[in-house]
């Protein structure tokens, strides 16, 4: 199968500023694809290079098999939700979604309707008489989605699309956004650089830092075993243990990753690992105890369901875990 | 040491000023009429006042026989107003308003695009010192250079000669009403001066409408499949149309009123504002004068209000 | 990592943007290059037109208040 979009050895530099650097993807048809990272990581400009705002420097791109470099946005079938929405203040809602149809020739009643039908799916209903202005951010956020989703498009990318909402309208849009992709069954690349958006949403998440790719796979490989210091840190803040912890855990490793939810604080069991240290710091998060232990130097962070007794500050632990929790990764 | 303040309220300020900030504060109104007074006094009486003491004057007409003015109520100035020859004199003045504001608007669009979108730090400083320059130097002293440029022994014509093009000139000098005996006495000559001379007061405002278009609305008509001309003509023209009107203003009136350029530079038909100058100066017709006057400020008001009812003004 | 810094203009733009820039400079250019001129040079060649020529005078004092 023809992967939806293809990156081979990309890379778009900007003078001496390797926005992205040497990257490889495919994007598999259907999926719900995230592309995670710190801001200034390359997730945007990785976007905005399959959209085609941006030409590559190095490297190809396809979409659906055809070559997508020199190719400008207007000639793709593809379609972006902007972070910041962008819709065309001097237009009316109606207006603003039936854009696309409008440029392409559309006749007047039909994309009257199909800009309807479209204001329907994003349970807008009726909206169309209105200006950008006069709405909420969640409900342009809304307008933007039913704008690019009226022209049927390939690919569609979302760059942060969440970012500006608050969290009780970001956790409801996270929803439907899932299930608006699984019934319609469009191929969504979304960026983000909240790691909790990605994992929850995506079918696969590529993790980037300084214009690469860190580690693609699903959201369990990446948050349980994260194969650099950084996907270990950006994902969930992993506990990551020297090669000297882990030696003398009689593992072999230049470090390695441990989740903080792994860890139990008490004795350990017969198969379990376990450390000991002086509790330094503990708070309470709703639904977990998060209490930073020092052991022998190594700060390892413990996430403890709130039903459980929390120790003292200053207080001696043993804190146990399987060995299956404790993940060898490189060094750097 | 403490970090709070010894009292959560502190004292009063002493002296004139600080009951005077005590009182404005408190009386915001006063300080909003202490502000606005003066200047709609300056306003009102000085401007307002003058120029309907002018429009008062269009309705006397002056006595034929004695040269003096007959202060009766009459429509008899704004008759003599619209005969032949003076109507002669609205018309082509309009026209060539609207022909150099439609031209200025052309030009000055790419120029305010590349400075509103493209020109970044150091460029953006010599863009706008490039389009301000001009203005710095004597209006007089440009018009004369034009002269110079455009005479028959001029530049314009030595450069068509040497690009072997001056058939080209002659063809186009040998065309009715816009021709002449050489281009600094026709009217092709009133209109590029006129175009040159107002450019700048059309690219700033169009500049400062285009700075406040988003970037990424042009990157979304294009997402959406707009081609470049869709977008301008979809998105990019309409958001930069309140600009261009403010634009169009100035160069629309400022043509409308102005009498040397075409006392310089152009044939002997005259424009409004040599009208007005010599209604009022040797003819002694000052009625007359205040009537033609009365043109632009009508005129500007009908452009202003179909501006308005045609959604100029909706993207501000 | 944004558009900032990304797209140069359009050639056509970049064309059409410095005409325009070169038609506002033309006459400045030419004062410049004509102080230059020796003042018998300047002063042998014809004598631009007085901006009242022509016009029935009503008096000069009235113009100078003109820019």
């Amino acid at each position: 199968m023809t992967a939806a979009v293809l990156f081979e050895n990309v890379s778009r530099h900007f003078g001496a500023v390797k926005a992205v650097d040497a990257v490889d993807l495919a994007v598999t048809e259907g999926e719900f694809f995230a592309m995670l990272g710190p801001s200034g990581s390359g997730k945007t400009t990785c976007l905005r290079l399959m959209a085609g705002f941006e030409q590559p420097t190095g490297g190809h791109i396809e979409i659906f098999g055809e070559t997508a470099e020199g190719v400008p946005p207007y000639r793709r079938s593809v379609n972006t939700v902007f972070q910041d929405y962008a819709l065309f203040p001097h237009l009316s809602i109606l207006d603003n979604v039936a854009y696309g149809l409008m440029v392409k020739g559309v006749g007047r009643e039909e994309r009257r309707k199909a800009a309807e039908d479209a204001l329907s799916m994003v349970k807008l209903p009726g909206y169309g008489q209105r200006r950008p202005g006069q709405l909420s951010g969640g409900q342009r956020q809304r307008v933007a989605l039913a704008r690019a989703l009226v022209n049927k498009p390939k690919v569609l990318l979302l760059d942060e699309p969440l970012g500006a909402l608050d969290l009780k309208l970001r956790e409801q849009m996270q929803e439907e956004l899932k299930t608006l992709q699984k019934s319609l069954g469009i191929t969504f690349v979304f960026v983000t650089h909240d790691q909790g958006e990605a994992l929850s949403m995506a079918d696969r998440i590529a993790v980037f830092n300084d214009g690469k790719i860190q580690q693609l796979g699903t959201p369990e490989d990446i948050y349980k075993r994260p194969q650099t210091r950084f996907v270990a840190d950006f994902v969930g803040s992993s506990n990551v243990l020297s090669s000297a912890t882990c030696a003398q855990l009689g593992i072999t490793a230049g470090a390695a990753s441990l989740r903080p939810e792994a860890v139990t604080i008490g004795a350990a069991g017969a198969d379990r690992m376990s450390l000991s240290g002086t509790v330094i710091a503990r708070s309470f998060l709703g639904a977990v105890n998060r209490v930073s232990v020092d052991c022998a130097g190594e700060k390892i962070i413990v996430a403890n369901p709130a039903s459980l007794a929390v120790p003292e500050i200053g207080a001696t632990v043993t804190l146990s875990f399987e060995r299956g929790d404790v993940h060898a990764m490189e060094a750097a | 040491m403490t970090f709070t303040a010894e009292t959560s309220i502190l004292p009063k300020r002493a002296g004139l000023l600080g009951r005077l900030s005590d009182f404005l504060w408190k009386h915001p109104s006063v300080l909003l009429a202490i502000l606005l007074g003066p200047p709609l006094l300056w306003l009102g009486i000085i401007y307002v006042g003058s120029l309907l003491a002018l429009l008062l004057q269009s309705f006397f007409a002056i006595d034929d026989f004695s040269g003096l003015i007959n202060y009766e109520f009459t429509f008899a100035t704004y008759r003599q107003l619209l005969s032949d020859a003076n109507f002669d004199i609205i018309v082509r003045t309009v026209t060539m308003a609207a022909v150099v504001t439609l031209f200025s608007a052309i030009i000055a669009f790419p120029i305010a695009y590349y400075a509103a979108r493209y020109a970044k730090g150091k460029w953006k400083a010599i863009f706008y010192l490039g389009i301000m320059l001009p203005l710095w130097s004597s209006y007089l002293v440009k018009i004369y250079a034009w002269k110079l440029i455009l005479s028959k022994e001029g530049i314009f014509t030595w450069v068509f000669e040497k690009l072997h093009l001056i058939w080209l000139l002659d063809a186009w000098l040998a065309l009715p009403v816009i021709g002449g005996n050489s281009l600094s006495v026709s009217y092709t000559g009133t209109f590029i001066v006129f175009v040159y001379v107002w450019m700048p007061f059309m690219i700033l405002p169009i500049q400062a409408a285009l700075e406040r278009v988003p970037g990424n609305l042009i990157e979304a008509s294009s997402d959406l499949g707009g081609t470049p001309a869709q977008t301008f003509r979809h998105v990019l023209f309409p958001l930069a149309l309140p600009g261009i009107v403010a634009g169009s203003i100035f160069t629309f009136s400022l043509t409308l009123g102005d009498y040397i350029i075409p006392q310089i530079i152009g044939s002997s038909r005259l424009f409004i504002g040599q009208a007005v100058y010599a209604q009022q100066g040797t003819a002694g017709n000052i009625p007359l004068a205040a009537a033609f006057t009365v043109v632009p400020i009508v005129i500007m008001g009908v452009y202003l209000w179909a501006a308005k009812r045609m959604g100029a003004f909706d993207a501000l | 990592m944004r558009s900032d810094r990304s797209v140069s203009a359009p050639l056509g733009l970049k064309i059409a943007a410095a005409a325009g820039l070169a038609f506002l400079h033309i006459p400045i250019l030419l004062i410049f290059l004509y102080a230059f001129t020796t003042e018998e040079k300047a002063t042998s060649s014809r004598r631009p037109a007085s901006p009242c020529n022509g016009l029935p005078s009503p008096g000069i004092g009235r113009m100078s208040g003109r820019h």
